[in-house]
Parts: C-alpha cells; sequence; structure tokens
C-alpha cells in the first residue's frame, strides 16, 4: 500500500514557479495489469455462463473464445479502470492519503471493472437470448404459438437468472483480482504519475504551449483514433462483402484508404481542406449506413431491403458521427481563432487517455464484430439448409 | 518517468519489508491456488478426458449449471432385497405369419390390406410403395411377421424392495391408491406401463437370414387400454409411434425416420393409433457385398421428439441376422466358422440358437413418490393429465422418466433382457453373447469376475447418491475370464480380439464368445462356480462416465449386472475363429478425399438451456437436408450422396462436457482417422474395434472422428443423430438423403 499524506507528494501540481508544475498522468502500470486481470478472469465466467445456458454455437471453442474476447474487450476494461483512478484523483487527490483513501479507490476499481464487465456481460446475454430466439422460432418441437412463447419465457428466465449470478460472479471476482493484483505490485496502487517537464522551455511557455497542444491533440487524436478504427473495422468487413457484392468491397477499401490518410493528415496541422475532407468522409458512410438500415438502399444485392444492423456496422457509425463531430468544431475552432485567439481549457491525462481509449474500445468492438465467429454473427458456415422434396 | 517517481511517497523503511510481504503473499496464494489446482482439479478433469483448456471451460459450465439453473432431481429406486433370484428371460423367435391362416388365425392374403408391392401397399395411407421388393435382387418374397404396438405391463423384479432414499435409508412409500407406508415397509413393486412390439419387453425377437428378406407389418393398437393401465407422463404424447431397424441396409420408408416421415408416408412424427407400416428388410447387404454383412440389428422407436421415452417405454425388439451362405454363421456350430449355436427350426417357420444369447442392457429409474416431475414436455404441456409440475405417489415403484438437459438421465436399476440383476445357469461350454445397449444414455463397461463374498448392496457399503447406481457391489470381485470379441456393429470382425474388458454405448452391439470351461488363468470351472458380468464404469449421469478403464479407473466400482452359474457339461462343437469376414476394402486414394468430406459437428445447444442439442448449430429441421461446415476444400456442400458413391464424413464432439454415441443410418461405415491419425490400422488403445464396420461413432470429449462410408442401392432422406435418445429428441439429429 502506498498511502502518503496529501500534499506531501514530491511532484505535487501545487508546485512553485521554480520548479515546472508536474502534470498527473495517467499511471499504465497500476491501470494495465488491472485491467487486464478483471478483462481475462470476467471473461472466464462469461464464457462459462454461455456453456451453461447460453448460445453454446458462438463458443466452438471455449479456451480459444475467452482468449479472443477477453483481448477484444480489454479496451473497455481499461476505459473503467482509467474512470475509476480519474474518480479517486478528484476525490483523493493525486497522491492517496490514507488507508480509506486507498480502499476506497481498490472498490472503486473493482467497481468499476464490475460495471463494465456487467455491459458486456448483458449484451452477450442480449446476442445469446437473440440466437435462442431465433432458433425457437424455427423449431419442429413448437408446434404452437403457446408453446414458442412458453420456450422463450424459460430461455428469457434462464438468462435473466444467469445474469443475475453472472453479476455477482464477476464482482466478487474482481474484488479478488484487484486486491491480488495489488498485493502482487507491494500494495502500490497509484491514480496518477508526473509528467516529464521539458527543460529548455520556461515554466510558463511550457504550460501554455503544453495546454494548447493538449486541447488541440485530444480532439486532433481522439478523432485521428477513431478514424484509424473506422478504417480497421472498414477493412475487416471486406472478405465477408467479397462473397456477395464486390462493389461493396471496392467502397470499403476506398473508404478505409481515406480514413487512414485523414488520420495521418489530421496528426498534423489541419487546413479547413482537410477538415472538410474529414467531414465527408465521416458524413457520407454515416448517412450510407442510416439509409441502408431504415429504408434499405435503392441499389445493390437487395434494393430496398433494410440490413440489420450488427456490432461491427454500429461501432464504425459512433465512430464516424464523433469524427464528424470533431471535425466540426475543429473547423468552428479555427475561425473562432481567426476571430478571437483566446485560451481554451485543458483536459487532464486521464481524461485523454479516456477519450482515446474510449475509441479504441470501440473500435476494437467493431474489429471482433466485423469477423464471423468473434463477436458478431456465429461462425456457421454450413448453416444453410434446403427443403427437401421426396 | 516510471512509476517509481509517482506521486505517491515512498517511506524507505518499512515499506520495503511489507511491500515483499505483500508479494510474497499474493505469489504464494497463487501458487498455492495452482498446486490445488493441479493436485484436484486436474486428476478431476482427466478422469472424464476434459483436462485440457476447453475441457476446463466445459467443467466449469457444467459446474455453474449444477450449482445455479438447473434443479435436476431424479428418484432414488427400492432396493431389490433378493437380486440374482430371477433367471435371465431369453426371448424365443417371433413366428411369421403363415401366408393362409386357419381357425385361429388369418394368414396375410387373408389381411384386409395384404403387403405387397404395389403403389399404396406400404402403408395405412396408401400413399407409399416399397422402392425395392426383393425379387429386384434376386431374393423370395418376404417372410411376413406382424407386430402390434400395444400397452402393456412390465416387472422389472419379482424380488421383495425396500424403499430407500438418496442416502440410502429406509423411506416411505405409496401405492396407487394414494396410501401412505412408514419407512423399513418390504414391498413389492407395481407393474410398470409399457408401450411395447406385441406385450412384452423387450419386444419380440426375430431371427433373420441373409437371403430371406422379412416384412413387418407394425400395427399401432396403442389407443387400446382395456385395463385402464396409467400412462404416466413419458412416451409419445399422442400414441405414435416410427420403427427403425437399427441399423439394417433399409430403403426409407422401412428405415423409420423422421426425415423421412414428416415428408412423406404419414407426413407426421410417427404412424398415429389405427394405421400401420410395413417394414420391409431385405436382409440383403448393402452393394450386394457380402462383406457388408451384418449380424446383429435391434429395432426401437424412432417417433420424432419422443424416441427416447417410448424406448425407454419397452418399445425395443431383437434382430438377430445369421448368414448361411456357405453355412458361414447360420447359428450351427458344426459349420461353417463353427461359432457357437445348435440351431433348432421350429415348425412354425422360425428358428430358435441354443448358446447364442441376445443380451439387452436397459437402465432405468423407479419413482419414489416424492420428487418432483417437471420437465420442458411438462412445460409444453404434453400431458395435461399429470398436472406436472407436481409428485406423483400413485406411481410409486413405477418406471420415472423425464429429460434433464443439464444431467441428463440415467437410471439406477440395471436390467438385461428386461430383469433387474437376473440370474443364468450356463453350461460347461462356450457360449455366443449379443450384446445390445438398449439405455437412453448409459454407457456400460463390462468385465468377467468372479466374488467369493457376492454381491454387497452399495447402501450396505455406506455409499450415498449417486454411488448407489447399480445398487449392489462386489467389493473383492477379481477379473477371471476374457471374453472374445468377434463382432461389432457391423456384423463379424475380419479376426477376434481378446479383450479384458468392453465398453457398450448407447444402440452399440458387441458379440463375444464365453468359454465357461476354464478361467482366464487355465483352471478348469467347475460346477456350481459363479461368475458375474460386472459393469465397472461409473456413469452417475447422462453427459459422461467419470470413472472407466481407460479415464481413471474407480477399483471400488463393480456393479454385477448378470450372475452366471456354471451348470453341467454340455457338447461343444464350437471353434473360436482365426479368421472371420473380411473388410470391404478402402480406396488407396481415400486421403485425397479428405478435404471435400462433410463435416458436422455435435454440440449442447441453448433453447432456453432446455430443449436443444444442435448440428453444426442448428436444430433438427425435419424438411431440410444439413450442410457440411466448412470443409478444408472451403465448401460447405449439403448432406447430399449420390446413389452408389461413397464418400468421407467428419463428426466432431463440440464439447461441453458431453459424450455422444453417433449413429449414422442405412449402412455401416469404417473409421479412417480418430483425432487426426489414421487408424485404418488399428492403433488406438481406446478403441480397439476402429478396425471395424460401425453404425455408431463414439465420440469422446472434444473427439474428431473421420470415416469411410457408401450410400448404396436407395434413394431417399435418411438421418443422422446422437444415439444419448434424450439428445436425439431435442433436435440433435440432421436430415441427409441419396439422390439418383
Amino acid at each position: 500500500m502506498t498511502a502518503v499524506p496529501a500534499g506531501t507528494a514530491s511532484g505535487s501540481i501545487s508546485g512553485t514557479g521554480a520548479q515546472a508544475p508536474a502534470r498527473p498522468a495517467v499511471p499504465w502500470r497500476t491501470v494495465i495489469p488491472l485491467a487486464a486481470m478483471m478483462a481475462y478472469a470476467d471473461g472466464f465466467w462469461m464464457v462459462s455462463l454461455r456453456g451453461a445456458v447460453g448460445a453454446i454455437e458462438r463458443t466452438q471453442e471455449p479456451f480459444l473464445s475467452w482468449l479472443r474476447e477477453s483481448t477484444v474487450l480489454l479496451p473497455a476494461f481499461i476505459v473503467a479502470v482509467i474512470a475509476a483512478v480519474t474518480l479517486a484523483m478528484r476525490w483523493f487527490g493525486p497522491a492517496l492519503a490514507g488507508k480509506k483513501a486507498f480502499f476506497t479507490t481498490a472498490l472503486l476499481i473493482a467497481a468499476a471493472g464490475t460495471v463494465a464487465g456487467t455491459a458486456i456481460l448483458a449484451a452477450s446475454e442480449a446476442w445469446d437470448y437473440a440466437l435462442q430466439h431465433d432458433l425457437m422460432s424455427n423449431l419442429h418441437h413448437a408446434s404452437s404459438v403457446q408453446s414458442v412463447d412458453q420456450l422463450d419465457q424459460s430461455s428469457l428466465g434462464l438468462q435473466l437468472a444467469a445474469f443475475g449470478y453472472g453479476v455477482g460472479l464477476l464482482l466478487v471476482t474482481n474484488l479478488v483480482v484487484t486486491g491480488w493484483t495489488i498485493a502482487i505490485r507491494g500494495g502500490r496502487l497509484d491514480v496518477s504519475r508526473q509528467q516529464k517537464t521539458t527543460p529548455e522551455r520556461t515554466p510558463r511557455h511550457a504550460v501554455t504551449g503544453r495546454a494548447r497542444a493538449a486541447a488541440t491533440d485530444l480532439r486532433q487524436l481522439v478523432a485521428t483514433v477513431a478514424l484509424f478504427g473506422c478504417a480497421a473495422i472498414h477493412l475487416a468487413v471486406i472478405p465477408d462483402h467479397l462473397n456477395h457484392w464486390v462493389v461493396a468491397s471496392a467502397f470499403f477499401l476506398a473508404l478505409a484508404m481515406a480514413e487512414v490518410a485523414a488520420g495521418v493528415l489530421l496528426l498534423g496541422r489541419p487546413g479547413p481542406n482537410v477538415l472538410f475532407a474529414i467531414v465527408a468522409a465521416s458524413a457520407v458512410p454515416l448517412v450510407l449506413w442510416v439509409w441502408s438500415r431504415t429504408a434499405g438502399l435503392p441499389f445493390g444485392p437487395n434494393p430496398g431491403v433494410p440490413e440489420p444492423a450488427g456490432l461491427a456496422d454500429s461501432a464504425a457509425s459512433l465512430l464516424e458521427l464523433g469524427t464528424l463531430v470533431i471535425a466540426v468544431v475543429l473547423l468552428h475552432a479555427k475561425r473562432r481563432d481567426a476571430s478571437e485567439p483566446a485560451g481554451r481549457k485543458t483536459a487532464s491525462a486521464h481524461l485523454r487517455a479516456l477519450a482515446v481509449v474510449g475509441a479504441i474500445a470501440i473500435g476494437s468492438l467493431g474489429v471482433a464484430g466485423a469477423v464471423p465467429g468473434w463477436l458478431g454473427d456465429v461462425d456457421i458456415s454450413g448453416n444453410t439448409t434446403h427443403n427437401a422434396q421426396h | 518517468m516510471s512509476e517509481e517517481t509517482a506521486t505517491t511517497n515512498e517511506v524507505p523503511t518499512n515499506n520495503v519489508s511489507r511491500r515483499n510481504l505483500l508479494r510474497l503473499g499474493a505469489a504464494g496464494g497463487a501458487g498455492a491456488a495452482l498446486v490445488a489446482a493441479q493436485g484436484w482439479a486436474g486428476p478431476l478433469l482427466a478422469q472424464k478426458g476434459l483436462l485440457s483448456p476447453n475441457g476446463a471451460f466445459a467443467a466449469s459450465s457444467t459446474a455453474l449449471g449444477d450449482l445455479l439453473f438447473y434443479i435436476e432431481a431424479f428418484p432414488t429406486s427400492p432396493l431389490i432385497l433378493k437380486p440374482f433370484d430371477q433367471e435371465l428371460t431369453i426371448p424365443k423367435a417371433l413366428a411369421p405369419t403363415p401366408a393362409v391362416g386357419d381357425s385361429s388365425t388369418k394368414g396375410y392374403t387373408e389381411w384386409n390390406e395384404p403387403p405387397g408391392p404395389g403403389q399404396g401397399q406400404q402403408n395405412s395411407m396408401r400413399n407409399e410403395r416399397h422402392q425395392i421388393w426383393p425379387n429386384q435382387v434376386g431374393s423370395p418374397d418376404p417372410l411376413v411377421y406382424k407386430i402390434d404396438v400395444q400397452l402393456g405391463q412390465h416387472a422389472f423384479t419379482k424380488s421383495d424392495v425396500l424403499p430407500i432414499d438418496a442416502n440410502g435409508r429406509p423411506t416411505i412409500s405409496f401405492d396407487e391408491k394414494g396410501k401412505t407406508y412408514p419407512a423399513g415397509t418390504i414391498r413389492k413393486l407395481p407393474d410398470s406401463t409399457i408401450y411395447s412390439f406385441n406385450g412384452t419387453f423387450p419386444g419380440p425377437m426375430i431371427n433373420a437370414e441373409y437371403g430371406k428378406p422379412a416384412l413387418v407389418r407394425f400395427e399401432n393398437h396403442l389407443d387400446e387400454n382395456p385395463l385402464n393401465l396409467d400412462r404416466q407422463d413419458f412416451g409419445s404424447p399422442d400414441w405414435s409411434f416410427l420403427t427403425h431397424l437399427h441399423n439394417g441396409h433399409t430403403a426409407p420408408e422401412s428405415d423409420g425416420n423422421p426425415h423421412y416421415s414428416m415428408t412423406a408416408g404419414p407426413k407426421y412424427e410417427g404412424y398415429l393409433p389405427k394405421t400401420f407400416c410395413d417394414n420391409l428388410y431385405l436382409n440383403w447387404p448393402a452393394g450386394n457385398d457380402d462383406r457388408e454383412k451384418q449380424s446383429f440389428f435391434w429395432f426401437h422407436d424412432h417417433r420424432m421428439d419422443h424416441t427416447g421415452s417410448n424406448v425407454y417405454k419397452g418399445m425395443v425388439g431383437l434382430y438377430p441376422i445369421y448368414d448361411p451362405k456357405n453355412g458361414m454363421d447360420m447359428g450351427d456350430e458344426t459349420k461353417g466358422l463353427r461359432l457357437p449355436g445348435v440351431r433348432k427350426d421350429n415348425s412354425d417357420g422360425s428358428f430358435d440358437v441354443k448358446y447364442d444369447i441376445p443380451l439387452a442392457f436397459y437402465d432405468c429409474r423407479l419413482d419414489d413418490g416424492v420428487t418432483m416431475h417437471k420437465d420442458i414436455h411438462d412445460v409444453q404441456k404434453e400431458f395435461p393429465d399429470a398436472k406436472n409440475p407436481a409428485k406423483h405417489p400413485e406411481w410409486w415403484g413405477k418406471t420415472f422418466y423425464k429429460h434433464f438437459p443439464n444431467h441428463g438421465f440415467v437410471g439406477d436399476i440395471f436390467t438385461v433382457n428386461g430383469t433387474a440383476s437376473p440370474v443364468m445357469e450356463v453350461k460347461r461350454r462356450k457360449y455366443r453373447f449379443r450384446f445390445l445397449d438398449a439405455s437412453i444414455a448409459r454407457i456400460y463397461e463390462f468385465k468377467l469376475m468372479s466374488s467369493t463374498q457376492g454381491p454387497k448392496s452399495s447402501v450396505s457399503l455406506g455409499y450415498k447418491g449417486d454411488e448407489l447406481e447399480g445398487q449392489y457391489r462386489i467389493p473383492d470381485g477379481q477379473q477371471c475370464m476374457q471374453f472374445t470379441q468377434i463382432a461389432s456393429d457391423g456384423g463379424l470382425l475380419p479376426s477376434p480380439i481378446k479383450r479384458d474388458s468392453f465398453e457398450l454405448w448407447p444402440a452399440k452391439r458387441r458379440e463375444v464368445i464365453v468359454d465357461f470351461t476354464r478361467y482366464q488363468d487355465g483352471t478348469p470351472t467347475t460346477k456350481g462356480d459363479v461368475i458375474y458380468l460386472t459393469n465397472v464404469m461409473k456413469m452417475p449421469n447422462g453427459r459422461m462416465w467419470s470413472n472407466s478403464s481407460r479415464f481413471a479407473p474407480d477399483p471400488k466400482y463393480k456393479v454385477p449386472v448378470l450372475k452366471f452359474v456354471i451348470g453341467d457339461d454340455a457338447p461343444d462343437d464350437s471353434q473360436i475363429p482365426t479368421q472371420m469376414r473380411a473388410l470391404p476394402p478402402l480406396p488407396s486414394n481415400w486421403q485425397t478425399m479428405l478435404d471435400n468430406r462433410l463435416i458436422f459437428e455435435v454440440e449442447r445447444g441453448s433453447g432456453g438451456g432446455e430443449t436443444e442439442w444442435l448440428i453444426n448449430g442448428k436444430p433438427f429441421t425435419p424438411n431440410t437436408v444439413a450442410a457440411s461446415l466448412k470443409n478444408r476444400a472451403g465448401r460447405s456442400p449439403l448432406a447430399q450422396q449420390k446413389k452408389n458413391s461413397f464418400n468421407l464424413w467428419e463428426i466432431r464432439n463440440g464439447g461441453g462436457g458431453w459424450v455422444h454415441p453417433f449413429h449414422l443410418h442405412m449402412e455401416e461405415h469404417r473409421t479412417v482417422m480418430r483425432n487426426n491419425r489414421d487408424v485404418t490400422r488399428g492403433g488406438d488403445k481406446g478403441h480397439p474395434d476402429d478396425v471395424s464396420r460401425e453404425d455408431l461413432v463414439a465420440l469422446d470429449p472434444g473427439e474428431s472422428v473421420i470415416i469411410y462410408r457408401g450410400f448404396r442401392d436407395f434413394v431417399g432422406p435418411y438421418v443422422a443423430h446422437c444415439h444419448n435418445l434424450a439428445h436425439e429428441d431435442h433436435a440433435m439429429m440432421f436430415g441427409w438423403e441419396i439422390t439418383p
């Protein structure tokens, strides 16, 4: 345990002007192990629960499923742990002082991991139930509407029970693994760490420059991550579309290339043209997605038929929406900067990390949703049957 | 900056030791957990064949299911107080119906709707004909048998019984009038209501011969209940039936499979009361190839969704088939291979074979009157009269059956040919035994043992709960004889296999010769010696074994199921041959067919956790032909095969902590690969008779088996399914077809 009196930290952000004020940074060596432990431990229960009552066809090889799903969901747990340490830092300051602060933070982390795990479990159970519902609708056993309803109710009851027990299991597990992870780190639990100052700059310039850079960086960084995430999702869906609509594959390839290029340009000093291009690269697929999921595209293999929304396309659209908003904000900011240059609030490292890792988490989910048999469609290549005529 | 320069202060004095202490504690805890896992969970998983990363998840899922989600209560059957006192029933051969009858019986030509090859003559719906009539394959007109599917009553034992609870303590019992008997009261069992073939369990035995076709008219009389018997809450609720000859080389209309019955013929799950169907068994080998001849079939109900409950309720019949060609295996030990058997041709057209004994194994549970009845069939209100969920004291002592999705179903009373713990006096000579597992899910592993102290009740030995299954043990039992296995599902082996023990999975057949003249150490037997056929596979539930010779044997689990008492000497002209029936050859290029093989994965399903077992992620849909998983050639072909073609099919166990006896109708197959290893020359110690023809793939947890099989002579719809009958009834089945 590392508990020191508040205000005695060697790198306190309330330092004097003689020393560069240290900005609290995200303690990755605390965050990553805790998030990883919870992700893989919670993943074990989720896959096991699926084996007990869920749609087992989602888990042909449970060990591989566990490894894959836990890894894909790791960013979500990182977001949860960062959120917990951010909250703890607000409550207790950058250094934890006293047992109360320490234990409260540990509990916060376990609770945040449980919230993340619970959300994932709920989504997983809902997906299981949807698959079971589809199965039961096609059942030969279900010779009457009544029995389909009864099976549905039975299935729903079981999933709800599994969810209830699952939340309990996750909470206990997260408490245990949080405690163990802190213990194996020698009792170290940090909610922040110091960032290095740049010695060449004067403190005031350093602070102002960094703050400005941070503000810009955050928006640009998040948008860049989101663009890269979109590109990854669009690349991941290409193989699936190759089978039935090559034009769509070509579109997704072009879109992914454009998103990568936009992301790279955004990392520099993007001018209005670049930002307008990003607005277009985000808005066009977003509009197409809404169109295809509501009225159905008027062209393609099934013109006028709405497509069902899936994890991959929903994630990509969310990222595109975020990119679109950021690009518009940046455009607006550029105009305002030109007319009335003014300072702006800087985001803390924790909030920046939250935003960036959040975008990564969405992208990660989207990519996993695009691969058959991962988090999206069940990988049953032999699921086509035809009516036998005898 | 590393976190060593974090905003937290570190006081270097006490913290060092405290940090190390915490680290040591955490590492020690993890280490202790690992050691405990290796020492406790490891062996536990290993004994079930689940010691693998996937197996650990399967075990975890199973444990969660047991602990949190499924309350599946089995009754404990009353303890049979005088086991091995009742003679083993040896079925007599059923006589064929004469063409022209006499004053007491009508001949089949005099029936209102006589059988024949014409259109509409195959069933009472008059919408079907026999695809191949015997004269098309050079055989004579069939012998005609008549079997009525009807209600009946059956007693598994006539012994006194003591009602006991799961802890083995004497408990209360009931009768059908609602009277309660205090704990400790010795009782007699009431007869159980059965759905039967000709009123008996097991049903009749047809001794068939290659070259002599048999036509069996199955006529449904299940609606007739003159004794007003209580039908209880299992068995097909609409009293329909569908009979499958397992595993005859049979046309779809006579095969009794729901892929056919739902699309043709009755166009329903089965044949309803007051209907009939004529199943024509050509007794003709696939491709007219003598090497495809088999030796032991059985016929059982196959009604969609209720096969398990109908079979459990009694719809089981036996069908040994002999091969008179060159006298090879005609039931006469003086001819051909000289396998044990003394044939007696009866005047009624049937024949019996002495010293050739079928043994049908079946495990059951008897209601204790205090166990709740509830399963998915009750949820679906298929038995409204039972008003389930409810307890049924009025059914005390009668058979209990429920579909339990998490535990599966096994019985705690082991019966042979319908009698619990029977005894058989044998002559001092060789016998041929035809083993059949007619159980819902139980797998047996048999040994021949001697015991000086004899059977002790499991209760008296202090066992409780699942350990009471089988009721008796022989604690001092020692193996005293070996089996000589001569046949498996697909008939006679190329050469006999000496075995200390063998496994018998549901629906599988194994034929063995036992020489009762001497023990395995060469010592002669003497009159009055006792030998126990003993089950050494502990299978506490319907999922799989917990102990067997292959996986962590339990030396204390020795459950005698049949007592042999050595009798007088008897003439013995039989021999144990060295060579029997050659295998049909595999094509030399069979490995080139691997890329295009059809792949079917069986796994626990998901329909509410109650109803489904799946194949390739799909439940059985009776009017469709299933598709393979994507094979190495990147294709997902439909399960359609051209007539007279051959192919490789792969059957995979998708895990979940279950084993699956997977049965394919219509032709026998040959296992060519098991777990990606070529086993065409044997080599898998767990499955020594992979080098034979079979119709049932025994899938251990996580196993994958590739089989080579043909699709000859007939066209039309067939099925393949798990022969754990609770799985089959809950959709672990798929349709396939042969196209012209």
